[in-house]
């Protein structure tokens, strides 16, 4: 989609979520001034923005989809967009990425997956701001969309942090797709995991690093070895 | 005949956090009711909680709201705390404050100008606003984003803030971090006058309903993070006492439950604290109260857009003074170890919307087994729905669409959040 001629309409819409995503996109200050240069946002309840339009170039979708009223909105949301990005963790795992609540949760939460076809993750618990923009420009400008797939560790060893397994602490890391700046070890806490698996996870990996260094391994690692096989597959078919 | 009209129905009132509709319902008798029904669904449960580590419990509370997640990350942060009697270092506490009076100043600022204003300039959003008021635009965009680059700071992430952990902070800070931190403010500083004096100088709709006003008082401060929980002109609670004085209904329409207190509403938030702590406002702020004539108490619902004008000024000069304090220390404590240990913890805080409290009980491995959290704006419904009706009587002989635009600006000016409000229903 190259779309420079005529400024790309764009809704950004919520589901179930905290609005910390789209938070995150006001925080973006001067630069989302500079983003409303290329693009018009034709619809956003909490902007107070709801003009008339027939279809949208790109719709940005935060949260998960938890009754049947947000299911028909996100089909109808969808039927009508080119683009669709899903924005942030709720809407990309139903934050279960974040939440860790994979096995036995009381609430029924859906990611945007699966119910709609998705062009686009914005990973993370929050979004991280600047990768929003470069993702938005990239798309409305047509051009390739990269996903980085480097884990937050790769990011924490560039910063010099001192290991946090090593001081006995559960990090995800290792196994965490990075693009946060490894931003919670570099705070003096461990990755929790929040941009979801990594495409090469090794979860086996490092639960015997946990093991190795008497780290108590968290019960959800093992479900998130579920969560990668359905992960891989997802992929697998999309490739095809 | 049991047939009812309804003579207003609002859906999806724009520019607040979350899904809210109001109906405001004439019957045959000619009386009038209102009905602010909260219609997120509800994502996290206080069941969620049940179960996770402490700290994790902390993580996910935090995700009830992405504008006021400040608060509620040190609010459980605290109730942790007061759960192991652990004692956070002086100084550890003070960045925390600075954390959280950032939020609070960006919560207002959102509101204020991104939500509320437009209203009064007759616009839709800020966007149409920037056309006519370029300056103005650009400086409260700048503004927000000074308290996005405090949090961002100290706090690690703008949203969800990492450093806080129970015994202090993650992170050790240093004198750069306070000169970073204070040279933003004072940036702030030489902002916040004209930014909240345009909202001070516009003319609010004339309507006053008294109601039971709840804030926390100490007595020196306007507090956020401590105090006792007062009743204005009646009494002092403990959490405790208060938690057991409120009584928790479950509206069938609404999503989030509603609260009374004394069988009666009651109103939290800026107005709230405002009445409550006038005296401790800061001299400058109260100088543009006596220009603009304002006055505390008040019972005009339409002036907490007021209240939290002036709490933008209030608190960036309190942030100055905290960070003069910490500039005149050597080097900071961040943390103290402490022991999990089974226990009940319950803090208060004043949330940007007003009275927040978290309590948890955790067992000896720091599970937690019990949560309970209740949020400004479901405390609010029930008195805005008094106010809906009582300032429907007084505006029912306008236009139709005069009365909704003006019912959805009462309703704007409670700055409700429905996202943290309707989170907590249990399943
Ligand atoms: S992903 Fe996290 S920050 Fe974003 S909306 Fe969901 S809970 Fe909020
Ligand atoms: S702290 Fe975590 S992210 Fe950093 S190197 Fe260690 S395991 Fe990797
Ligand atoms: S370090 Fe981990 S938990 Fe923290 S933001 Fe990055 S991916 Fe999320």
């Amino acid at each position: 989609m190259s779309l420079i001629d005529s400024k790309p309409k764009v809704g950004i819409f919520n589901l179930s979520s905290c609005e910390g995503c789209i938070v995150q996109i006001l925080n973006l200050g001067d630069k989302l001034l500079r983003l409303f240069e290329l693009i018009e946002i034709v619809d956003s309840r909490v902007l107070g923005i709801k003009k008339d339009y027939d279809y949208l170039d790109l719709a940005i979708i935060e949260g998960c989809v938890m009754s049947e009223e947000e299911k028909e909105k996100l089909v109808e949301i969808r039927n009508r967009s080119k683009v669709l990005i899903a924005l942030g963790d709720c809407a990309v795992s139903a934050n279960k990425n974040f939440m860790k609540d994979i096995v036995n949760s009381p609430v029924e939460a859906k990611s945007l997956r699966q119910i709609v076809k998705v062009d686009y993750e914005i990973p993370g618990c929050p979004i991280n701001s600047d990768e929003f923009y470069d993702k938005v420009i990239e798309i409305v400008m047509g051009k390739k969309v990269i996903d980085r797939s480097i884990t937050v560790c790769s990011e924490c060893i560039l910063f010099e942090n001192d290991c946090l397994l090593d001081k006995g602490l559960t990090c995800l890391g290792p196994i965490t797709r990075g693009g946060c700046n490894a931003l919670c070890p570099s705070n003096g806490r461990p990755c929790f995991g929040c941009r979801g698996l990594s495409d090469d996870a090794n979860i086996d990996a490092l639960i015997k690093a946990f093991e190795e260094r008497g780290i108590p391994v968290p019960l959800y690692l093992s479900a998130l070895n579920l969560i990668k096989s359905l992960k891989d597959n997802e992929r697998r078919m999309r490739n095809e | 005949m049991s047939e009812r009209s309804i003579s207003l129905s609002i859906k999806e009132i724009s520019r607040i956090e979350g899904h809210l509709n109001v109906d405001v319902v004439v019957d045959e008798n000619g009386d009038v009711k209102a009905y602010a029904k909260a219609l997120e669904g509800t994502r996290i449960v206080e069941n969620v909680l049940v179960g996770n580590d402490y700290w994790e419990a902390i993580e996910i509370a935090s995700r009830m709201c992405g504008v006021c997640h400040a608060i509620h990350k040190l609010t459980a942060t605290q109730a942790m705390e007061n759960a192991f009697n652990v004692i956070v270092p002086e100084d550890a506490a003070m960045f925390r404050d600075i954390i959280c009076i950032a939020g609070h100043i960006q919560s207002h600022l959102t509101h204020l100008y991104y939500f509320a204003l437009p209203d009064f300039y007759g616009k839709n959003n800020i966007l149409e606003l920037l056309n006519e008021k370029k300056e103005l635009v650009l400086k409260i965009i700048k503004l927000r984003q000074l308290t996005v680059d405090v949090i961002k700071r100290i706090g690690g992430s703008p949203v969800h803030p990492i450093t806080p952990v129970v015994g202090g902070l993650s992170k050790e800070f240093n004198k750069s971090d306070v000169k970073f931190i204070t040279e933003k403010f004072r940036e702030m500083r030489g902002l916040v006058m004209e930014v909240a004096e345009t909202m001070l100088g516009l003319d609010l709709p004339n309507f006053s309903r008294k109601t039971q006003y709840v804030a926390l008082r100490d007595n020196k401060s306007i507090p956020l993070l401590r105090g006792d929980i007062n009743l204005l002109d009646v009494r002092d609670y403990s959490s405790d006492e208060f938690l057991n004085a409120i009584q928790k209904i479950l509206e069938k329409y609404s999503n989030a439950p509603h609260f009374l207190l004394n069988s009666e509403s009651y109103m939290v938030g800026a107005l709230s604290r405002l009445n409550i702590n006038y005296p401790y406002l800061i001299s400058e702020a109260k100088d543009i109260c006596k220009r603009y004539n304002i006055k505390f108490p008040n019972y005009n619902p339409f002036v907490n857009n007021f209240a939290q004008a002036l709490e933008i000024i209030h608190y960036t000069y309190e942030a100055l003074d905290i960070l003069e304090n910490l500039a005149s220390r050597n080097h900071y404590k961040h943390k103290t170890n402490f022991k999990v240990k089974k226990g009940m913890g319950i803090s208060a805080s004043e949330a940007p919307r007003g009275l927040l409290i978290h309590k948890y009980s955790v067992d000896e491995n720091g599970r937690v087994v019990e949560a309970n959290i209740i949020t400004p704006t479901a405390q609010n419904l029930k008195n805005l729905e008094r106010d809906c009706v009582a300032y429907f009587k007084l505006i029912s002989n306008e236009p139709p669409d005069v009365i909704e635009k003006k019912i959805e600006m009462l309703v704007r000016s409670y700055d409700p959040c429905i996202s943290c409000a309707s989170r907590f229903r249990k399943l």
